[in-house]
């Protein structure tokens, strides 16, 4: 077979050779035999017209060959595109409608396989990045793994450093941060990645010119260094190679440039460049600030790698606080898989949504040729008649189909070529890509694969039910058996429109869930000032609390500015973790912290629940104090009065001078709601030192949060004017009220929320548009029977809803079968969904009420017709 | 698809299989050929000669090549490929095969139960 397709292929290349051989052939064969006939005696014309006669129809003949080498398919192929084009030029709505519906189908889903295939797929772009590890802490019970977390403490980085046989390693930070530089005395507002030594060596990436950082140099005190990206390199210094040995500026200390890297570069974070991580056990190594990443060695596996790790990083895993009956443990991951699992889960889901639009697009496509060929079923019959093969009927149709799906999948790669722009433009940051959004040739295939599957669904059944009929067939016939099919077909995408709200339905009750869970503090009106204090010049507690606190004085004078305050964190986003002992005890256990100015709890309205705020008096040295949450005294004191307790956190004992209730934050480590009570410790700024703040804010941004007196008011305006006064060289990183705040935490599922919608959404449309389609195909056909009844006297009203109530039936049809698949969705979407059961009943009432609004337009529009209908001109017509 | 109407369905394919088996061939030859091995007993259409050929040049049993004729005209050979003849050996089989069982029924008489 396959022999016999590589010998039509290269026929068909060489058709023309192939007929001039095929006609000197048998004109050869001709004279041959018309010489033999003359010399056995015939007069030459004679001969020649004998020889004719003997060999029958050369045309005959040559098309039989043509058969025998399967090239008459080439030339049928060739009559039914041009064919199919006149009929598909004589049908424009139809026709234009087809390929914008698969185009859609189409682009949407090659667009999100772009996105998965970024994520998830495609190999990370650098050498052997096969064996690319990252170090995983696994949560579960024995020895199952129930979560996982790719972020690591310093405790895990200092066991694993140095020990592991199998497996080179470097430490890196996932995110980057906002710093001010200072080059040629223009200020410019650079974002950094902190990365420990060997990461660029563990990746297989040399800098373009100069070196990476040395162990000796990723320490705590060691030399500040810089590593460029090779567009900043372009952007500040032309890309001259003497860059390296000069420094710039960041946040006010010169740091040496030691390397720049190459141009198509990058890690997760779109970074201008790169220093030292510099990880250590001191502060910042009790927060799960940490990745690390590992390269196999020589014969290493991930199986062999992955015990070593575990059974090495034990001992540094007792210090977590684990409760009983569970249990932590290290283990490896592949840096792809890794990186891409949490948006690759959202991305498949999103595929699927895509995958569920493509088949309401393909069925309603379907319907549509069905609706093409019943129109034409005269023409095929007669073809039938006039003995047209079963086989050339098909072949026409497929054609046809193949010439709507090829044009609506070239419309949805231009779609995508759109979306993938827009994504890349939107939500490249939100995935933490390791490499660009492309629309490359594997996206180009999947393209292609998906026009292949729209041909099968779209072009078999309606070429198969053609080709089916019979001549003795009469059109009204073939009319209703059309008309049953796309009943059929109209069902099926209302199922799966009926799965795809249901989803949608589940993702967007998650984000309302979500947004209307009490924050624990008074959000309304509230705005957030973050800046970076990673500057020399607010190395010292004193600096910084003065910087603070001045604005903040400054904003509570200001009459339209209720009360003003600042902190370390702000509710909704990541705390800072960090290790805490009881009094003499040696084990330390990880809670929350953050430090606060007097009047934070009063700025954001978090109740007291026992003691007192900080305030000016904690500001004075002496007896350090604390206050915990409710969170924090229900998972560590028990039964144990607060007030008094003295813990041991952050440099300094502390006594526990209030209790607060709870307010929401995002978990870190080992947890999963998306937004939860976390355990946590205020202290006063004042009370910190200065290489306490240095670790922190190499992490942490403090904001000031200021509430303003009544609405109007122009918060951001005022603030920037008091940050200003007090420090005019000090950027302010973003300026959002804190519902923005929680929108940016909850981006990720509102994104996720969104797309499915929008599938949800455009699905339903869809849908709506091939029910219209078919309750107006079947009112034409049934035109006849309603002048009857009009004639007889039934009242237009009642002829109305009889042409109305098919298609709603359709509607309880799909809701009926889609309600299973919709549950089944339901179920595995449970990972995704909060506060939401799979048996929502909210959100089945409102699939239920959209679908009955649709179902019930895209019915009643196009029956309104039967209003206008004149019974007696029906009855003369057909 | 042009069919022999003096010869079994296949045996067309058959016999030119043997008979290129022997030498490469053109098509006017192949004729002649079994004209002449047949003692005129077998009459192949002439045009319907060269449907089989292709067919059998598309299976992949046979070669073609244009080369100089006796005559020093230019024709196109056919040749036998190797899976050609392990397809004219099967074919030879069960020729045999069939030509002994409807021997064995003409030679059936009366009375032999």
């Amino acid at each position: 077979m396959i022999g016999r397709l590589r010998r039509f292929f290269a026929l068909a290349r060489e058709r023309r050779r192939f007929e001039a051989e095929m006609a000197e052939e048998m004109a050869d064969h001709l004279v041959r035999r018309s010489a033999d006939l003359e010399a056995d005696g015939w007069a030459p014309s004679d001969a020649r017209r004998r020889a004719r006669l003997e060999f029958g129809s050369v045309e005959g003949f040559q098309e039989a060959c043509r058969e025998a080498v399967w090239l008459h398919l080439l030339d049928e192929l060739w009559r039914n595109l041009r064919h199919g084009v006149r009929v598909l030029f004589r049908n424009p709505v139809l026709t234009s409608t087809v390929i914008l519906t698969l185009g859609l189908g189409i682009g949407v889903n090659v667009s999100i396989f772009s996105l998965l295939d970024a994520a998830l797929l495609r190999p990370l772009p650098y050498s052997a990045a096969e064996r690319l590890v990252v170090v995983e802490t696994h949560f579960g019970q024995d020895g199952v793994s129930a979560s996982g977390n790719l972020y690591q403490n310093g405790r895990t980085w200092e066991a694993l450093a140095g020990s592991v046989q199998q497996l080179d390693l470097a430490v890196f930070s996932d995110g980057s941060s906002g710093v001010n530089a200072v080059v040629d005395g223009r200020a410019e507002y650079l974002q950094q990645q902190r990365v420990g030594a060997g990461f660029f060596r563990v990746l297989g990436v040399d800098p373009l010119i100069g070196r990476e950082f040395t162990a000796r140099e990723d320490v705590p005190g060691g030399p500040r260094l810089a590593i460029l990206s090779h567009r900043l390199w372009q952007h500040l210094y032309l890309g001259r190679s003497e860059v390296l040995g000069r420094t710039l500026q960041l946040r006010g200390e010169p740091y040496e440039i030691v390397g720049v890297m190459p141009a198509d570069f990058r890690t997760g974070v779109d970074a201008d460049l790169w220093t030292p991580l510099r990880p250590s056990l001191r502060g910042e190594g009790e927060g799960a600030n940490y990745m690390i990443l590992g390269r196999l060695r020589g014969a290493a596996t991930l199986d062999s790698a992955s015990d070593e790790v575990r059974a090495i990083g034990a001992p540094a895993l007792e210090a977590l606080r684990i409760p009983a009956g569970r249990q932590a443990w290290l283990g490896l991951e592949s840096l792809q898989r890794g990186l891409g699992r949490e948006a690759g889960s959202h991305l498949l889901l999103s595929w699927l949504a895509a995958w569920l639009l493509l088949g309401v697009c393909s069925f309603n496509v379907t319907g549509l040729v069905l609706a093409l060929a019943a129109r034409r079923s005269a023409e095929m019959a007669t073809r039938r008649a006039l003995g047209g093969g079963r086989g050339a009927i098909v072949r026409q149709m497929l054609t046809e189909s193949l010439v709507l799906c090829a044009l609506g999948g070239g419309l949805g790669i231009l779609l995508a070529a759109f979306g993938v722009r827009l994504a890349g433009a939107f939500l490249a940051s939100l995935l933490e890509l390791w490499q660009p959004i492309a629309l490359d040739a594997r996206a180009l295939a999947v393209a292609l694969l998906l026009t292949l599957f729209a041909l099968l669904v779209t072009g078999l059944y309606p070429a198969w039910v053609s080709a089916r009929r019979h001549a003795r067939h009469d059109a009204i016939r073939v009319a209703r058996r059309s008309l049953s099919s796309r009943r059929v077909l109209v069902t099926a995408q209302l199922a799966l429109v009926v799965a795809l709200l249901v989803g949608a339905g589940q993702l967007v009750r998650t984000i309302l869930h979500l947004q209307d869970l009490t924050p624990g503090f008074n959000a309304e009106g509230l705005v957030a000032a973050t800046v970076s204090l990673q500057d020399v010049r607010y190395r010292q507690p004193d600096a910084a609390n003065r910087l603070l606190q001045s604005v903040a004085a400054r904003l509570n004078d200001d009459p339209a500015i209720a009360v003003a305050s600042a902190g370390l964190n702000l509710p909704y986003e990541r705390p800072l973790n960090l290790s805490f002992v009881w009094g003499a005890e040696e084990e330390g256990k990880i809670t929350n912290l953050s430090y606060v100015t007097p009047g934070y709890f009063e700025a954001l309205q978090v109740p007291l629940l026992d003691g007192r705020y900080l305030d000016t008096r904690d500001d004075a040295p002496g007896a350090a104090t604390a206050v915990v949450n409710a969170a924090f005294v229900h998972t560590y004191l028990g039964d144990r009065e607060p007030l008094g307790t003295s813990l041991r956190i952050a440099g300094a004992e502390r006594s526990i001078v209030g209790v607060v209730s709870d307010t929401r934050q995002t978990p870190g480590w080992g947890e999963n709601e998306p937004l939860g009570h976390r355990a946590a410790v205020f202290i006063s700024l004042s009370q910190t030192s200065a290489p306490f703040l240095e670790l922190v804010h190499g992490w942490f941004e403090p904001s000031w949060v200021v509430r303003p007196r009544g609405g109007g008011v122009n918060v951001e305006e005022r603030l920037r004017a008091a940050v200003s006064a007090i420090d005019p060289q000090l950027p302010i990183a973003a300026v959002r009220s804190m519902d923005a705040v929680r929108d940016q935490v909850l981006a990720r599922q509102r994104l996720q929320a969104s797309l499915l919608a929008a599938a949800a959404g455009g699905a339903l449309i869809i849908a709506a548009v091939g029910l219209g389609g078919l309750v107006a195909a079947s009112v034409a056909e049934r035109r006849r029977e309603f002048g009857i009844r009009l004639a007889l006297g039934a009242s237009p009203w009642s002829a109305l809803g009889e042409a109305v109530l098919p298609g709603l039936r359709l509607a309880v049809f799909g809701l009926v079968w889609g309600l299973p698949l919709a549950v089944a969705l339901a179920y595995g979407l449970r990972a995704f969904v909060h506060g939401v059961g799979p048996w929502d009943a909210v959100t089945y009432g409102w699939v239920a009420t959209l679908l009955a609004i649709a179902a019930g337009f895209a019915s009643l529009l196009p029956a309104l017709r039967v209003l206008r209908f004149d019974p007696a001109r029906l009855l003369r017509s057909d | 698809m042009a069919k022999s109407n003096d010869l079994l369905q296949g045996t067309l394919d058959l016999l030119i299989l043997k008979t290129v088996s022997l030498q490469p061939m053109h098509g006017y030859g192949i004729l002649l050929r079994l004209e002449q091995l047949s003692g005129g007993a077998l009459n192949v259409p002439q045009g319907s000669l060269y449907p089989a050929l292709y067919r059998l040049v598309h299976r992949g049993w046979l070669d073609s090549e244009f080369g100089v004729s006796e005559n020093n005209r230019r024709a196109k050979f056919y040749s036998l490929t190797a899976e050609g003849r392990r397809q004219l050996e099967v074919e030879e089989r069960q020729w045999q095969r069939l030509s002994q069982g409807v021997t064995m029924v003409l030679k059936a008489s009366r009375g032999v139960a």
